[in-house]
């Protein structure tokens, strides 16, 4: 079974993710922040790991560099879940070393693209 | 015999020497006097010393030779006073003398060594000229200044504007010192200074501009910019917090709708499923209108960077094209793309296209089905112009100043109202410009212009350039009518100037120039760009309202007597062309 990690402060959005990537066979673990996301990250690295950016203690970029730090985790895939959608904000995204870089509002649809 | 060393040293003597015997007749002179008074020396001796003073001055001074006789000793006659000399010629000059008693047996004769000091006195002349001229500059200069002693640090001379600017008077300033002067000019003045000597000392002449105006305005300056900057930071922040504060919720309502809508939790009832698509229409109708709102006040915050490069028109028709295909194929509407292959423009490829696609988009939206929906170039000036053409229902000729104003939607629209604004601001913002008129064939007609790449277009050009000097729209709209369809690409020119900046620059393959313009004359261009070397090569095809072959003659391939017909244009081009190419 994939696993996928699911940081994102919003119940709501948990749920949308939880719902769409279970239908597709994901088992998905979730944290309501960055830190308690590292910790289960380095517990049991997860197969993909989906950051929101905007999340309070450390937002998403921090997570991603404490993530990227560990060997474990140097490549798996991280996606950013964002509602910062300005011009240069995606290249920004990348650039840290997001694998994706999903702005919202995000449909099932293209959150399957993104995963094939 | 050689002379005596004596008479050597006289007759090698600069200054005029005369010996005078008691009696005021001249004994003996020497070269310099033959030559300073024009007369040769045997004419002179014998004669009274007057012979050399002119006539009014001689009383005067017979009456100064007695007086010197009772008292001789060496000195300068008068305490050097000039007198004026008279020559044989009659003309007088200035000249200094000095006397001397001689001895000569019983007699005392008097030697007088006269000097001609004509040139002396015009220097002297000019020297106070200039030093009343230099005086004056400094005194009535607008600019403060002084002159310094820099070993007493004290000051020597000081102008009016310094005086006035300090509120002090001559003798106040000239008391002070140069080191209290200086914290009371330093705040306000830019002060430069330069050596020179100044009544034979060595000083400084000390320049002080005035600078607080300048400062002040530099320091409204940088407040004003960074004021500006600050503001422009908070608007950006702004519309970046909005734009992630309004997507977080969307988000939430367009995923969850999505996830009803495809039933992945069960199925739904035909109501709710119907209820699911209004939400989930209306969630997406609310995220465009979010996304133009950004976008318009990005536009409008100057916020946006526009990035031109050059493209073939075509290319980016092609793609716009391909994105409305899906819709258009839906209604049956056919797509159609008549642009030039050859029309490159220099602007930002990614707003350019969005412009286009939203002129295509309300195109295919607003034609009914089974219609037509195509695109077709031209060029107007230095831009290329691409225009969209449907035969949909058009706009009513008085809405349409309207259609491109904020949050304006016509009858029916079911668009954000924000698209046309967007598309005016995008082409406005690269130079060009937007409008709508009637379709030929019913239907609108919405055109755009943006900046043509004119390095390209003469590069690499398959269609004969035609440069036309002409300031009548309407024959230049007849000259377009005659040529494009022929292969031709026009480019106009409404000036004589400017005909001549374009033919340099783009080199064109000839050139068609109206004789008769209001501003300048065709006669004008047709003289410089023969003239130039790097277009005179280039054929001129000139048009008048009275056949002249005299063009012809000055250089000009052919001259057509207007009304010129369409036949009789392009018969002339194509030979002007041909001779040209061989």
């Amino acid at each position: 079974m994939r696993r996928v990690l699911i940081a994102d402060d919003s119940p709501s959005n948990r749920e949308f993710l939880r719902t769409v990537l279970a239908h597709e066979g994901w088992t998905v673990e979730e944290a309501g922040d960055g830190l308690t996301a590292v910790a289960m990250a380095t517990a049991a690295p997860p197969d993909l790991i989906l950051l929101d950016i905007q999340m309070p203690g450390a937002d998403g970029y921090e997570t991603l560099r404490a993530l990227r730090a560990q060997a474990a985790l140097e490549t798996i895939p991280i996606f950013a879940i964002t509602a910062y959608a300005m011009d240069g904000d995606e290249q920004r995204g990348l650039a840290a070393g997001f694998t994706a870089y999903l702005t919202k509002p995000l449909t099932r649809r293209r959150l399957l693209a993104a995963l094939s | 015999m050689p002379p005596s060393k004596e008479v050597a040293l006289l007759e090698a003597a600069p200054d005029a020497v005369i010996e005078v015997d008691a009696r005021g007749l001249i004994v003996l002179v020497n070269q310099s006097c033959e030559r300073m008074f024009g007369y040769r020396r045997q004419e002179l001796i014998g004669q009274p010393i007057e012979t050399l003073v002119p006539v009014a001055a001689r009383r005067g001074h017979e009456h100064r030779r007695e007086v010197y006789a009772a008292k001789p000793v060496t000195r300068p006659m008068g305490s050097g006073l000039s007198f004026q000399a008279l020559r044989k010629d009659g003309s007088e000059f200035p000249v200094e003398i000095t006397l001397s008693p001689l001895r000569v047996g019983e007699e005392t004769h008097t030697a007088a060594v006269v000097r001609d000091v004509t040139e002396r006195l015009s220097l002297l002349a000019a020297m106070r000229e200039s030093e009343a001229q230099a005086r004056l500059l400094f005194e009535e200069s607008p600019v403060a200044a002084w002159v310094e002693d820099p070993t007493t640090a004290t000051f020597l001379a000081v102008n009016r504007e310094a005086l006035r600017a300090l509120g002090c008077s001559r003798e106040e300033f000239l008391a002070l010192g140069v080191a209290t002067l200086q914290p009371r000019v330093e705040a306000d003045y830019e002060i430069r200074s330069h050596e020179l000597n100044y009544q034979g000392r060595p000083a400084r002449l000390m320049v002080a501009q005035n600078v607080s105006d300048q400062r002040r305005f530099q320091e409204a300056l940088e407040e004003a910019r960074q004021r500006a900057e600050r503001a422009s930071q908070a608007k950006s922040e702004f519309l970046a917090s909005m734009s992630h504060e309004l997507r977080s919720p969307l988000h939430t309502i367009i995923g969850f709708t999505e996830l009803l809508v495809d039933e992945l939790e069960g199925p739904l009832n035909e109501k709710q499923k119907r209820f699911a698509s209004h939400i989930q229409r209306d969630s997406q109708h609310l995220l465009t209108l979010i996304n133009d709102i950004l976008d318009l006040s990005k536009i409008e915050a100057g916020r946006i960077e526009l990035r031109p490069e050059t493209f073939a028109a075509r290319d980016l028709i092609d793609e716009a094209l391909a994105m409305v295909r899906p819709q258009a194929e839906a209604k049956e509407i056919a797509l159609a793309n008549l642009a030039d292959p050859e029309l490159p423009v220099e602007a930002d490829r990614m707003r350019s296209k969005q412009v286009l696609l939203n002129l295509l988009t309300n195109a295919v939206k607003f034609t009914p089905p089974g219609g037509r929906v195509y695109v077709e170039t031209g060029v107007d000036g230095g831009f290329g112009v691409i225009a969209v053409l449907d035969t949909g229902v058009g706009v009513p000729a008085e809405l349409r100043d309207r259609i491109f104003d904020v949050f304006y939607q016509g009858p029916g629209s079911t668009g954000t109202g924000l698209g046309l604004a967007i598309a005016r601001r995008l082409v406005e913002g690269q130079g060009g410009s937007i409008r709508m008129e009637d379709g030929p064939a019913g239907g609108s007609r919405f055109v755009f212009t943006l900046p043509l790449a004119l390095a390209a277009l003469a590069a690499r050009r398959s269609h004969p350039l035609v440069l036309a000097l002409e300031d009548d729209p309407s024959a230049l709209e007849l000259l377009r009518e005659y040529l494009e369809p022929e292969g031709f690409a026009l480019v106009a020119a409404g000036t004589v100037r400017e005909s001549l900046v374009k033919a340099l620059e783009l080199q064109p393959d000839a050139i068609v120039l109206d004789l008769h313009l209001p501003k300048g004359s065709g006669w004008d261009a047709l003289a410089a760009l023969k003239n130039l070397q790097e277009t005179r090569e280039i054929p001129v095809l000139v048009t008048s309202v009275a056949a002249d072959e005299s063009a012809v003659r000055r250089g000009a391939f052919a001259s057509l007597t207007k009304p010129v017909t369409r036949d009789l244009l392009l018969r002339s081009l194509r030979q002007a062309l041909l001779r040209a190419a061989e």
